[in-house]
């Protein structure tokens, strides 16, 4: 399952990588040209979308830190780990990609700064200054035909030999293109030349006399034109002489100036240009250093899984659940390393057993010697009671009657006590296997307390429980593990005093604890004492049987949970209980 | 469908497209109606305030074009509250201006393909304010009016220069639509 999590992830990272690698062919190849010539529409596509990969991974990256932040809030096994390698992958990426930024930065300046060297600007400057100089000449040249008397005289003949005049003016002007004649009202009354150099009638009444603004014909041929009034009458005819530019003048002519204007406005803009293609080039350029953040972080949950996966069983068998195996395949790093932890646990496990064994038989044994103990104090005077009765009944009858009733007594105290160690012996041993039900401790508690409220000088006080706290657990002997330790409190306490109760929650790696305290004022527990108390048959008062908090040790290892102490002696004693709650799996 | 188009209506009444775009720079300029003697016909002018006029002969004369719009559109008015009103025409004539310093003249080229050489800027500005004769449909009817918009880009960059207007440096100076109604 989570192979398959980690391939879909994988082909989704590969997939936005050759987007990607995509988008920045379309960037190098269309977007600046088309954003710098104006084609805006596919550039601004091209952008948007740059923006939108770029928001998209930096939500991803974003997550994926948010989640990191929170696995490490909740400390959760290898989390530093990870953050350890993102960091170093990060690193990494840095590394390679910041110097690659720079260097396309410069690259992409120094080539602005080639492209638009000075000397280009020169040779531009003088391309238009010949230009002018050319356009200016030819601009005299056409005015001169005004003030050139030949000229004027072969116009003057315009209207009479026009055929002549043609080829009069041809000789004295080669470059003339073009020689047109129209009436006062515009109608063509003749003309040589060439035909894409003519005019209309109506243009050339209503233009002015002299030099006319030039024309550029599609094709990129530039026309001259001069216009001239031949003569004083209102009939006149009007002279047209059309002359042409070198081919594509004004289209050379135009290119050299604005891309001398494109110097001029680089030169005002240069800062902002720069900073604009490093924008672009960033929308680019950041997705692939947030492309290779995203990976860093899939390989580092891929890295770390094994290593997590024995942190996780090395926990579980720290807390004694010896039946935790690792699952690893052949192919994986830590195959071996798996294998080995799982064949130490098994040892652990058998060792443990042996060990348990031991350990039982040891105490059965310690118990056997306690017991007989027990069991010899009480048959001592009821062995005396017996032989000085039957001294009595033998050697003196009047005094017999005088010790019956003490013996008897004796014997029947010494008996009761030895039922009642032999009743309590048969409790503990016996204790059944807990029925584990949900039970809400708030309850059981109360139940237990109920019994002890009202003692003499003792004051129990139970802090609130929530109502969540659930117990999968033994009803019956939870409600005996109060009895016992509040009993144990009680008898510690014999001038009186106060028993506090509380819970708290608390969590040992994923599973969620109850922690009861029950903390009593009493004589408190002396420091050699204090490893023999949940031995059995150890106490210290003259009517304890020394099984009490034995049986509370019992319970909760039956139930999986832990109890331990802090005493002062004369201030008191605090017992700890962990216990799980219902939910804490 | 009637929601787009609804919506296409609404937004090019009530300029919300352009105010979110061009907020900045919206309504600076001012556009008159003026009169034709031709019928069925609109034409109209952009005012331009001293100082734009003096960044608009700057600015050719730093080698930078200069692009001015006008735009007219012809509506029927709907007596209903939600539809909006009908467009029944929209026309867009564009002119591109620059210095030519060569020929020492300016240059107008319309979106119709058309040049104009201009040697003063009087007669410059006399060409480039002016909108050319609109034809609108023709009768015009009781309900039916035109709005007039012109758009000014003062300063058009040339390429590869253009990249920053993609960045936002592009500056835009638009009219206010101005409403007439058909005349008597």
């Amino acid at each position: 399952m989570r192979k398959d999590t980690f391939q879909a992830t994988f082909l989704g990272l590969l997939f936005l990588y050759l987007a990607l690698i995509i988008l920045v062919l379309l960037f190098s190849t269309r977007l600046i040209p088309d954003l710098s010539q104006g084609y805006t529409t596919q550039g601004w596509i091209l952008l948007i979308l740059a923006v939108f990969f770029l928001l998209f991974l930096l939500g991803m990256v974003g997550l994926n830190i948010l989640r990191l932040f929170r696995d490490r809030y909740s400390r959760k096994p290898g989390v530093r780990f990870k953050v350890r390698l993102v960091g170093f992958f990060i690193l990494i990426s840095a590394v390679s990609s910041i110097p690659q930024g720079f260097l396309s930065v410069s690259f992409l300046n120094s080539a602005v700064n080639t492209i638009f060297h000075p000397s280009l600007r020169e040779a531009l400057e003088g391309g238009l200054s010949i230009a002018i100089t050319y356009y200016d000449e030819k601009i005299e040249h056409l005015r001169g035909i005004g003030r050139n008397r030949y000229a004027q005289q072969i116009l003057e003949r315009s209207d009479r030999a026009t055929a002549q005049a043609w080829n009069n003016l041809r000789n004295l002007y080669p470059d003339l293109s073009a020689y047109q004649v129209f009436s006062a009202k515009g109608t063509p009354l003749f003309f040589a030349g060439n035909t894409t150099f003519s005019m209309e009638g109506s243009a050339a009444v209503s233009a002015p006399e002299g030099l006319l603004p030039r024309e550029t014909k599609s094709g990129g041929i530039t026309i001259l034109r001069f216009k001239q009034v031949i003569g004083t009458d209102p009939n006149r005819p009007i002279v047209i002489l059309s002359f042409s530019l070198s081919e594509s003048f004004d289209r050379h002519a135009e290119r050299i100036t604005t891309t001398l204007h494109t110097f001029t406005q680089l030169e005002q803009h240069r800062t902002r240009f720069n900073a604009t293609v490093i924008i672009i080039y960033s929308f680019f350029a950041l997705p692939l250093l947030l492309l290779s953040i995203l990976v860093s972080f899939l390989l580092s949950d891929e890295i770390i899984r094994p290593i997590v996966n024995i942190e996780e069983a090395t926990r579980r068998v720290a807390e004694g659940d010896f039946s935790y195996r690792i699952l690893s395949r052949s192919q994986d790093d830590l195959f071996h390393l798996a294998e080995s932890f799982n064949r130490m646990v098994t040892e652990l496990e058998k060792s443990r057993q042996n060990l348990v064994q031991t350990e039982k038989v040891a105490a059965w044994q310690e118990i056997a010697q306690q017991l007989a103990h027990e069991i010899k104090n009480p048959l001592t005077p009821i062995k005396l009671s017996a032989e000085r009765l039957l001294k009595k009944y033998q050697e003196d009858r009047e005094q017999f009657e005088r010790v019956l009733q003490s013996s008897v007594e004796t014997i029947l105290k010494e008996t009761n006590s030895l039922d009642r160690l032999l009743k309590e012996f048969k409790d503990f041993s016996r204790l059944p296997t807990p029925v584990l039900r949900p039970i809400p401790l708030k309850q059981i508690l109360e139940e237990a307390v109920q019994g002890y409220k009202y003692i003499p000088r003792i004051r129990i006080t139970v802090d609130p429980i929530p109502d969540s706290f659930t117990l999968m657990a033994d009803a019956e002997q939870i409600r005996q593990m109060f009895t016992n330790l509040l009993t144990n409190s009680i008898e510690a306490m014999p001038e009186g005093g106060e028993i506090r109760i509380r819970a708290d929650l608390v969590k040992k790696g994923n599973t969620r604890y109850c922690r009861i305290l029950v903390s009593d004022t009493g004589v408190g527990i002396p420091e050699e004492h204090k490893n023999l108390v949940f031995n059995p048959y150890f106490t210290t008062k003259a009517q304890g049987t020394g099984l009490g908090l034995s049986i509370v040790e019992r319970i909760i290892f039956d139930h999986k949970g832990q109890i331990w102490f802090e005493s002062e002696p004369g201030k008191g004693t605090t017992f700890f209980i962990d216990l799980q709650l219902e939910s804490g799996e | 469908m009637l929601w787009l188009s609804y919506l296409n209506a609404v937004l090019k009444k009530s300029n919300v497209l352009v105010a979110l775009l061009v907020s900045s720079s919206l309504f600076s300029l001012d556009s008159t109606y003026l009169p034709t003697q031709e019928p069925n016909t609109v034409q109209f002018r952009a005012t331009l305030t001293s100082e734009e006029v003096a960044r608009l002969q700057e600015a050719l004369k730093d080698g930078y074009r200069v692009e001015i719009s006008f735009i007219l559109r012809v509506y029927e008015e709907r007596t209903t509250v939600f539809l909006g009103n009908t467009l029944l025409h929209e026309a867009q004539y564009t002119y591109t201006a620059r210095w030519d310093p060569i020929g020492r003249e300016y240059r107008i080229s319309t979106s119709t393909g058309n040049q104009n050489h201009l040697s003063s800027w009087e007669d410059f500005q006399q060409v480039f304010t002016h909108s050319p004769l609109f034809q609108v449909p023709s009768p015009m009817g009781n309900r039916v009016y035109t709005i007039c918009q012109v758009v000014l880009k003062p300063k058009l960059f040339n390429p590869p220069l253009q990249i920053l207007n993609s960045v936002g440096q592009l500056e835009t100076m638009a009219s206010r639509w101005v409403r007439m109604d058909p005349g008597p």
